[in-house]
């Protein structure tokens, strides 16, 4: 028996069979089969998911956008102009922004809409008996995280015990829910302070080489200096979804997207002219 | 606040309007010129920012006639047709399949879908071009053929040819392409 080839079964899928294909359809269960399994793959592709947009490509969008003047550039920020040496400079205070930012990210938790006020806390509170040195000095603090009042009070409160001193102070913050009570000790609090620095510095020292391989004055191909400035531009895109109106971030990046532009052209144009 | 309202600020330059406008749109849009591109993901977005740049460009002559989305895609379409190959990215393009790949057909259901998107980049050029413009995004073949410049009688033989490959290439099969199918991939 002569089957139908796939290229009829791939017409069939949406066109009707003529009389011949139509008998031997009815007939021949291996190619019924195929037909099924070709119209099943032409229906899983009309329905695939869209495949993941690149962090980096709205920066580059926005970047020639600016080039064209086709909108205007975020206040506070410039685009031409940005020499190496600010790159580093904003890369340095982009860092600090950034931890400001993670830090206001992490007591603005989303459904926490309270506020919280630091208070002395009850004399029983319990407090930590030892805690190793560190090179950030905190006093011996134990932090009470307390329920929601029922009524009245609108956020959690959160005390603090400062030993035997009556000192008070008060402040506002803005604390995640909690539905327990939640004890933790000063030196945790330096142990995670610690871990931010060094996570800050490591992140500024792999920015810093980055900045440092993309420099023309390195020696380094224009390859190399191109994967660096794509990475580059991809972290501080990645910044800047995190806090999109920060000027600082915002020149930093269209820095290291404008001298991506003038790599990728320099290289185009070295291909054209050295063809042999 | 809707695309038109979004719309009218971004043609004043209104960068805030324009980033919401991609921020909406930029999947759909990456979506078509990433399947038209193949595996070569700096070629689509090589692609899409130029899909982007156009159509800010030419949001001064939008006028409504039909809706954004629709307008957008087509520009999108049109970027990766027009769209020009750099050297030296166009020598990545045929890039080897891995011997993952292949599925067995008792799991075939199972793995298709996860398996369309490296199918459809093993694909000649031409045949790729209209099994994305029809099968994914819907396209007519009076559509497709005035897009690519062929007639429509064209572009179905060529989806049939695609339908066909991507049938092999999802199943094993012991013998090799014709020769003849290669010469009658590209349009």
């Amino acid at each position: 028996m002569q089957h139908l080839d796939l290229e009829q079964l791939a017409r069939l899928v949406d066109e009707p069979a003529e009389p011949g294909e139509a008998e031997h359809l009815r007939g021949c269960l291996v190619c019924r089969r195929e037909l099924a399994e070709m119209r099943a793959q032409t229906q899983a592709l009309a329905a695939m998911d869209d495949p993941q947009v690149p962090p980096s490509l709205w920066a580059a969008v926005e970047a020639r956008l600016l080039e064209e003047k086709l909108i205007c550039a975020p206040a506070g920020v410039r685009v031409l102009g940005i020499s190496r040496v600010h790159l580093r400079i904003a890369a340095s205070l982009a860092l600090f922004l950034m931890g400001g930012a993670a830090g206001a990210l992490l007591w603005r938790t989303p459904g926490a809409p309270s506020v919280a006020t630091l208070d002395p806390a009850p004399a029983q509170a319990p407090r930590t008996a030892s805690r190793p040195a560190s090179p950030i000095s905190a006093p011996e603090v134990t932090y009470v995280m307390q329920t929601p009042a029922p009524v009245g009070g609108s956020g959690a409160r959160l005390a603090m015990n400062q030993g035997p001193s009556d000192q008070t102070s008060t402040a506002h913050v803005v604390a995640p829910p909690r539905t327990a009570p939640r004890r933790a000790t000063a030196a945790e609090a330096d142990r995670a302070a610690r871990d931010l620095m060094q996570a800050q510095a490591a992140y500024m020292g792999a920015l810093q080489r980055l900045a440092a391989i993309a420099d023309p004055a390195s020696g380094n191909t224009p390859e190399t200096r191109m994967a660096a400035l794509d990475r580059l531009v991809q972290l501080t895109a990645q910044a800047l979804d995190r806090v999109p109106g920060d000027p600082v971030i915002n020149g930093y990046h269209l820095a290291a997207v404008a001298e991506r532009d003038a790599l990728r052209r320099e290289m185009e144009r070295d291909a054209r002219t050295e063809w042999f | 606040m809707d695309d038109n309202h979004l719309i009218q600020q971004a043609r004043q330059g209104d960068g805030g309007a324009v980033r919401e406008l991609y921020q909406r749109h930029a999947g759909r849009v990456y979506a078509v010129v990433k399947r038209l591109a193949g595996h070569d993901d700096a070629l689509a977005e090589d692609w899409a920012q130029e899909a982007w740049v156009r159509a800010i460009r030419a949001l001064p002559t939008f006028r409504g006639d039909s809706r954004f989305t629709t307008w957008l895609h087509r520009i999108a379409v049109n970027s990766a047709l027009h769209g020009r190959r750099s050297r030296m990215r166009k020598a990545g393009r045929e890039a080897p399949m891995d011997d993952s790949f292949s599925v067995r057909p008792a799991a075939e259901r199972t793995v298709l879908r996860l398996n369309l998107e490296r199918a459809m980049e093993r694909l000649p050029e031409g045949m790729r071009k209209v099994l994305v413009l029809h099968d994914v995004e819907g396209y007519t073949h009076e559509e497709i053929g005035q897009m690519l410049g062929v007639n429509p009688g064209t572009c179905k033989s060529q989806l049939f040819k695609a339908r066909a490959r991507m049938r092999r290439l999802l199943t094993p099969q012991p013998e090799e392409e014709s020769a003849e199918e290669e010469m009658a991939c590209s349009i």
